[in-house]
């Protein structure tokens, strides 16, 4: 079938035409269903009970402000808590972590096999299967910690602090991040690093001069990833801390938990925990797509 | 230099090897200090209580005994020993061999009848005889009981003899009035092992084994007796003697026999005054609820005024969650010096798990702040039902009670015409000229409000049901009270004394002497079912937040629930508000008589850890909950928390009045049971079949049970109603004796089972204690057990009493193949055990050490020097990874063979995990329903794929990047957040999603949309709608801008459609990526179960357990770590099978 003459010319710029609007009407649609929750969230915040009883869903008036006061003197302290535990983790993670995998693909020794798979099979043990042993095991340490404190005078604790929190994640987060990197640092040009070994640089100065640099975006994609994770984590916190102790995923459940819970506040506070994260990845949003662009869970 | 570094590798391999090997070898060393005869002896009893967790090894001990016999030059006392111990391992043994402990035990005390431990010898001679099912002599046993009684008339172990021949005689020999002499000199004994009211309860043993014996006259007198022993009306035993009497031709008015008045006693000085200044933690789950968290705060500030060196932190914790918060503490060991704990979860970690100080003695002493016996303060019921119904022991105490009643909306009634009049018919108007509101007296007047309410267009009650539909079943008790009076002498069985215990109900159901079917015991729900035709629809689903909004909205005119919260009421409620009693049931089918009394709920209690103990804090801890309860507390508990106080004499708040007009402490029916309830507290089994009942009661009370909705879903007519709801209401009970049934049988299985395992500790530690109590009798070499702590042999003779008696009642109800399978002994013996354990431990200290050799060998170890500087940077990654990831996984494996409850309890049990987990129905739908978890998620991973290459060919870059930001922002909100979001939109009444398909004219009802078996799932699938993973689309945006522009050029000018595009040029290029996010995501969801804890912790009935999930509550909620370690490891193999395949995929990828 040929097209007339005035179809051809009109019927492309048509087509294109519809095919852009439904482009934007599926993205649309689609941004609209994600900002559900965020809209609730944020029309929620500014209602007191009454309004809240007799009309959840439509944005109602006077606002009430003072429930971000409210809800703020709730979740600061969980959130603190968290960004301790999070970049405290994520920053141990990183270093361990690359100076690992640096080690890995630009050195070789005996035993590097080894020790690689010894990490690389952690890769295949579910974290599930570890939750009980951990937990028993780490109570046992925080009985030695104590047992050891007591005779040393100092109030030696592991439950209940952030550490608890810090150690497991600063391990568990590098087994990724070294398979990640590892496989970065194999593909990049091994001129770079051996142009400085041959200027004499040591170990950690091309580690720190060269191979940091050069997965700069990868690692911070990695990081952020690696937050985000934490900033989520509920299970284990739950296991190992106390209310005093709380993070924030805990203690958004806890304010959901109480036997009176006030919507407006809750909510202010469900607004307010996710500041840091906007934060995080405003900053760094570049960076981060920059990362995933290089490869960094290309795999 | 390298030769010297391996030469140092294999040397400590080979250390490590002996090492291993000479820390299990047998204990030569502490053999070689003693003489050959008391060697041989500690041998003997090494084997028999070296290892708590192994198996007696009684042949193995019985070699060592049989030695010293022939031993000229062995000692009296380790013969005597050795020949005690050779009985007593045969009666410990699993199972015991009776007949042979008996002949042992028959020539120990022939050749030695004046020996020290003759006593024991005749009370385990006598044991032996009374448990021996098949041989044992009632006859034999009752004669060694009375040596002891002869031998030793006043001690512990006396009273224990004498309560086994009062047993004996009643239901072994039939002789009642030989029981009756027995029974009495136990209950007149005082100052023995048994607390006053168990003493109590002896005593009425005696006065019905009188009264069966016809003799009228004694039986009169000892009821009598009895009475007198009550201080006043409110003791449990007043009602049933004076039913007993009544029996007899004595009528007496129960509470002529009561005290006049009961007055609290003052306070004394008293300061406690510890060594050092210390800080006491008392947690709560109550400190959200305005004038009781103000109440407790000033209470905590006046102890700490009295007793300056005590500073009280009050550690606040959210309702919801308490228990799973205490459960990791309690198994962490990590707790706060004071819980306040509900009695159920008080047994369970008390007397199950010795994790709980025992209270008791405590209560029979005075309260320091009083000066009065800290137990008599307080109204009998609340130390009866906070003890533990197995062992009589109280793990926790009442510091406060609450009674319920409807609240209900004053201007709803008003409305609807339900008022109160004068002769004329006109109204009474209250004081502001309002009318009264007539509130409703009898149930057929609350049934006739409810109708009038609904012409009114109000709903008549609102329950809460999530998570549990607490003011349903805190109705029953007040049916229960008034319609099952009739029932108890039919059911009291086991122990004639007029009480139902949960051993006695459990047979009944078991036998069928009690049927929920039938019509006397099915009319509690029949009654419910008829009311909840007024209530809110689909109020079965809604938790405490949603059925008071729909109350406080003026949707429902009446809420049960808890007079504590008459402030918190009137502070969010914007109508008049009053409150009504729970109504009588005169006039209602099967009526038995009113009823006028507290329901005595013990609403809060404290238990105190053991933990205290080691930290130095349990006498402090006690002190705090003394003053707790002291009347200057309880004062200041009443009047800001508006509590009814559990001691004596306390006034109550006036704003309860109330609650308090029908509760004026006397009345009648105060003896009530509950067929629903079987309080032997066991974990699982009994919180599985709970969940069964509780998912019956939804379904029958839930989706519409009201006409009008009925109408408008099915269009049947009234007639078609009626007989709707009648096969509804019969399957519902069909169900529910089902459930009833199969609880029993668990757990009755369950609970005599983990009795066996106790007993054997508990024989344990009695030989311990035996040992270390008994002077001269070769104590030189008795090991201290340092568990004792100064437990005397008397006290752990109770303990072994109670466990056998547990375990002989249990399986008495168990089918007899049932139970020859539980005394089979276990799989492996002692020996054999011992064996394997340690040739497992040497195996894999050879193994190490061939590792250790091997790294050598291959010039690790030489790299290891020269490569110094590398190992380091290496080393802190490496031990780290072994600590927390290695060892835990290694661990789960190797506990998955055990009997683990992440503590002591450690038993080698071989297969069994496994087999239990391949008969277990939860786990086997957990992996089911991940199975459609996963396929749902690889489906869900779509619309990121969509999105991604529709945002790649948007034209306008600029328009792309607004768009790439905006998928971003579901990253940015916390987890928990979205979570909790998706909750409210899925909330039953008012919840986003109803009200949007409502309007719409999609729905007619509301629907339980994460409260029903079968719109869980799907709920649960659906939440993160539209699923855009914001990394998937980044990755596959970047993956897709890799592609060359000039490939779709050359597609363009090839004449590809946009589809055909995709699938020829798109698709191929990402392909490798979108396997690897698959298998990924399929690796992912089997370990999930986060989404479900949060959401619906599993359920409803465990339609959302996930296998992980099911692991979390084995292992925290139910402590069986070993079992739950058995899921992690079958869940790893599957997991591994997705791991292997994810590397092929890479490998592919890579390649």
């Amino acid at each position: 079938m040929h097209a007339t003459p005035t179809q051809s010319t009109s019927s492309p710029v048509t087509t294109r035409f519809m095919a852009e609007g439904i482009k934007y009407a599926v993205l649309i649609a689609c941004c609209c269903c994600i900002a559900i929750p965020v809209y609730l969230m944020l029309v929620i915040s500014l209602k007191d009970t009454q309004q809240f009883v007799h009309a959840p869903f439509l944005p109602t008036w006077p606002l009430h402000w003072e429930n971000y006061r409210l809800g703020w003197g709730q979740v600061l302290p969980f959130i603190a808590r968290t960004a301790v535990v999070a970049f405290t983790a994520t920053l141990l993670a990183v270093i361990m972590g690359s100076l690992c995998a640096f080690i890995f693909s630009q050195y070789e020794f005996a035993g590097k096999r080894v020790a690689y798979s010894y990490i690389f099979a952690l890769m295949m043990i579910p974290g599930i299967l570890n939750l009980v042993p951990l937990y028993v095991l780490v109570t046992w340490l925080d009985n030695l910690l104590r047992a050891w404190g007591q005779q040393a005078g100092v109030p030696l604790r592991l439950l209940n602090t952030v550490w608890v929190l810090i150690l497991p994640a600063a391990a568990g987060g590098q087994i990724f991040m070294i398979y990640v990197l590892r496989t970065f640092f194999d593909s990049q040009p091994r001129a770079l690093f051996e142009a400085a070994r041959i200027d004499g640089a040591g170990l950690l100065a091309i580690w720190r001069h060269v191979a940091l640099p050069l997965s700069k975006p990868i690692i911070g994609t990695l990081a952020v990833l690696n937050i985000v994770a934490l900033w989520n984590d509920y299970i284990w916190p739950l296991l190992v801390l106390q209310q005093d102790h709380y993070t924030v995923s805990l203690g958004l459940k806890y304010l959901e938990g109480q036997q009176y819970v006030q919507y407006g506040p809750l909510m202010a506070g469900y607004v307010i925990s996710a500041i840091p994260l906007l934060l995080l990845l405003g900053c760094t949003m570049r960076l981060f797509i920059r990362g995933l662009a290089a490869g960094a869970i290309k795999m | 230099m390298r030769r010297w570094l391996e030469g140092l590798f294999c040397l400590g391999a080979v250390a490590l090897v002996a090492l291993v090997w000479w820390r299990t070898a047998p204990r030569e060393a502490v053999y070689a200090q003693l003489t050959p005869a008391q060697a041989e002896l500690q041998r003997g009893i090494d084997l028999l209580q070296g290892d708590p967790n192994a198996p007696l090894d009684v042949g193995g001990a019985q070699q060592h005994f049989k030695r010293i016999e022939q031993m000229p030059a062995a000692g009296e006392a380790e013969r005597q020993w050795a020949a005690l111990l050779a009985g007593w391992a045969h009666w410990a043994a699993s199972p015991p061999d009776f007949a042979a402990a008996r002949r042992a035990l028959d020539k120990f005390l022939r050749q030695w009848p004046e020996s020290p431990l003759a006593l024991q010898a005749h009370f385990l001679l006598g044991l032996a005889q009374r448990y021996d099912e098949r041989q044992g002599n009632a006859q034999e046993a009752v004669r060694q009981f009375e040596q002891v009684v002869v031998h030793e008339s006043e001690g512990a172990l006396a009273a224990y003899a004498r309560l086994q021949l009062a047993t004996l005689e009643r239901e072994k020999l039939k002789r009642p009035e030989v029981a009756a002499r027995w029974y009495g000199e136990v209950a007149r004994h005082a100052g023995g092992p048994y607390q006053p009211e168990e003493r109590k309860g002896f005593l009425f043993l005696a006065a019905r084994m009188l009264q069966q014996a016809g003799r009228k006259p004694d039986a009169i007198a000892t009821y009598r007796e009895l009475l007198a022993w009550e201080h006043d009306a409110n003791g449990v035993w007043t009602e049933r003697v004076v039913s007993r009497l009544d029996e007899l031709g004595v009528k007496l008015d129960p509470w002529s026999e009561a005290q006049a008045e009961i007055k609290p006693p003052a306070m004394t000085q008293h300061r406690f005054t510890p060594d050092k200044p210390l800080t006491l933690q008392v947690s709560f789950w109550i400190m959200s609820k305005q004038g009781m968290g103000d109440a407790i705060r000033e209470i905590c500030r006046r102890y700490h005024a009295r007793n300056p060196l005590v500073t009280v932190q009050i550690v606040d914790l959210p309702y919801g969650g308490y228990t799973d918060w205490l459960q990791s503490r309690i198994l962490g060991r990590d707790l706060p010096d004071v819980l306040q704990m509900d009695n159920q979860s008080a047994v369970r970690y008390g007397a199950n798990q010795h994790r709980l100080l025992d209270l008791t003695d405590a209560l029979a002493q005075s309260n320091p702040y009083t000066g009065q016996t800290w137990g008599e303060s307080f109204w009998p019921q609340f130390i009866q039902e906070a003890r533990d119904p197995v062992s009589r022991r109280n793990y926790d105490i009442s510091w406060a009670s609450e009674n319920n009643a409807f609240y209900y909306n004053k201007d709803a009634f008003r409305k609807a015409g339900i008022v109160r009049r004068d002769a004329q018919g006109q109204p009474l108007l209250d004081e502001r000229g309002k009318p009264v509101p007539a509130e409703p007296e009898t149930w057929a007047d609350l049934l006739a409000a409810y109708e009038k309410l609904r012409q009114a267009g109000y709903y008549g009650e609102v329950c809460e049901f999530f998570p549990d539909p607490a003011p349903l079943i805190w109705q029953t008790p007040y049916i229960t009270k008034q319609i099952y009076h009739g029932l108890i002498p039919r059911l009291d069985v086991l122990t004639p004394d007029d009480f139902p215990d949960p051993f006695e109900l459990a047979q009944a159901i078991l036998t069928g002497r009690l049927d929920l079917r039938e019509p006397k015991v099915a009319e509690l729900w029949r009654l419910q079912y008829a009311k909840s035709e007024f209530w809110v629809p689909g109020c079965t689903s809604m938790d405490l937040h949603e059925a008071f909004d729909a109350f406080a909205r003026g949707k429902a005119a009446t809420f049960y629930w808890v007079s504590t919260e008459v402030p918190d009421f009137e502070r969010m409620c914007n109508f008049e508000l009053g409150v009504f009693p729970f109504p009588s049931l005169r006039g209602t089918k099967f009526y038995d008589g009113e009823y006028t009394e507290s329901p005595a709920l013990t609403a809060y209690e404290f238990a105190l850890p053991r933990v205290n103990e080691d930290k130095g804090t349990a006498a402090a801890a006690l002190d705090f909950v003394q003053y707790f309860t002291s009347p200057e507390a309880q004062q200041l508990l009443i009047a800001k928390g508006n509590i009814l106080s559990p001691l004596r004499g306390m006034p109550a708040s006036p704003r309860l009045e109330p609650f308090l007009r029908r509760m004026n402490r006397r009345g009648t029916h105060r003896n009530v049971f509950n067929p629903y309830e079987i309080n032997i507290i066991k974990e699982p089994y009994w919180a599985e079949s709970r969940a069964k009942v509780l998912d019956e009661i939804n379904s029958l009370l839930g989706n519409i049970p009201n006409f009008e909705f009925y109408h408008r879903a099915t269009g049947g007519d009234q007639q078609a109603y009626a007989q709707w709801r009648e096969t509804r209401f019969n399957t519902f009970l069909d169900n529910l004796q089902t459930h009833f049934k199969w609880a029993c049988q668990r757990l009755i299985t369950e609970y005599s089972e983990d009795r066996r395992h106790a007993l054997r500790r508990d024989q344990r530690r009695w030989l311990a204690a035996l040992r270390a109590a008994t002077p001269g009798m070769a104590t030189t070499f008795a090991v201290p057990d340092a568990t004792l702590q100064g437990t005397t042999p008397e006290q752990l003779w109770r303990i072994v009493l109670d466990d056998w008696d547990v375990i002989t009642t249990c399986e008495n109800m168990l089918p007899t193949l049932e139970r020859d399978r539980r005394a089979m002994p276990p799989a492996l013996s002692a020996q054999r055990l011992r064996m394997v354990a340690r040739s497992l431990q040497v195996g894999l200290a050879l193994a190490a050490a061939g590792l250790l050799i091997g790294l050598a060998w291959s010039g690790v170890a030489r790299s290891m020097l020269r490569e110094a500087r590398l190992w380091v940077w290496l080393a802190p990654t490496l031990l780290l990874l072994g600590l927390f990831s290695y060892y835990p996984a290694l661990s789960a494996i190797y506990h998955a063979f055990f009997r683990w409850n992440g503590a002591e309890v450690a038993e080698f049990i071989g297969w069994d995990n496994f087999r239990a987990l391949l008969a277990d129905g939860v786990l086997w739908h957990g992996f089911r329903l991940a199975l459609v978890f996963m396929a749902a998620n690889v489906l869900k991973f779509l619309p990121t794929v969509a999105i991604a290459v529709v945002l790649f060919h948007l034209a306008s870059k600029r328009a792309q990047y607004m768009f790439r930001v905006a998928f971003v922002l579901p990253l940015l909100i916390p987890w928990m957040v979205v979570m909790l979001m998706w909750k409210y939109i899925y909330r039953m009444d008012g919840g986003l999603l109803n009200t949007l398909l409502i309007d719409m004219g999609w729905l007619h009802l509301p629907v339980n949309w994460l409260g029903q078996t079968h719109t869980v799932v799907p709920s649960l699938l659906m939440i993160g709608f539209p699923f855009i993973s914001t990394i998937g689309v980044l990755i596959l945006l970047a993956g897709l801008q890799a592609i060359p522009e000039t490939v779709f050029e050359a597609a363009t000018l090839d004449g590809c459609g946009p589809l055909r595009r995709f699938w020829t040029l798109e698709m191929p290029l990402i392909a490798g990526q979108l396997k690897l996010n698959l298998v990924l995501i399929t690796i992912q969801t089997i370990q999930e179960f986060a989404l479900p804890l949060v959401l619906t912790r599993g359920g409803p009935n465990h339609a959302s357990m996930l296998p992980g999930l099911w692991m979390y509550f084995n292992a925290f909620s139910y402590g069986k770590m070993g079992y739950a370690a058995a899921i992690g490891v079958v869940m790893f193999i599957v997991i591994l099978g997705f791991t292997m395949l994810h590397l092929r995929l890479i490998r592919v990828h890579r390649d």
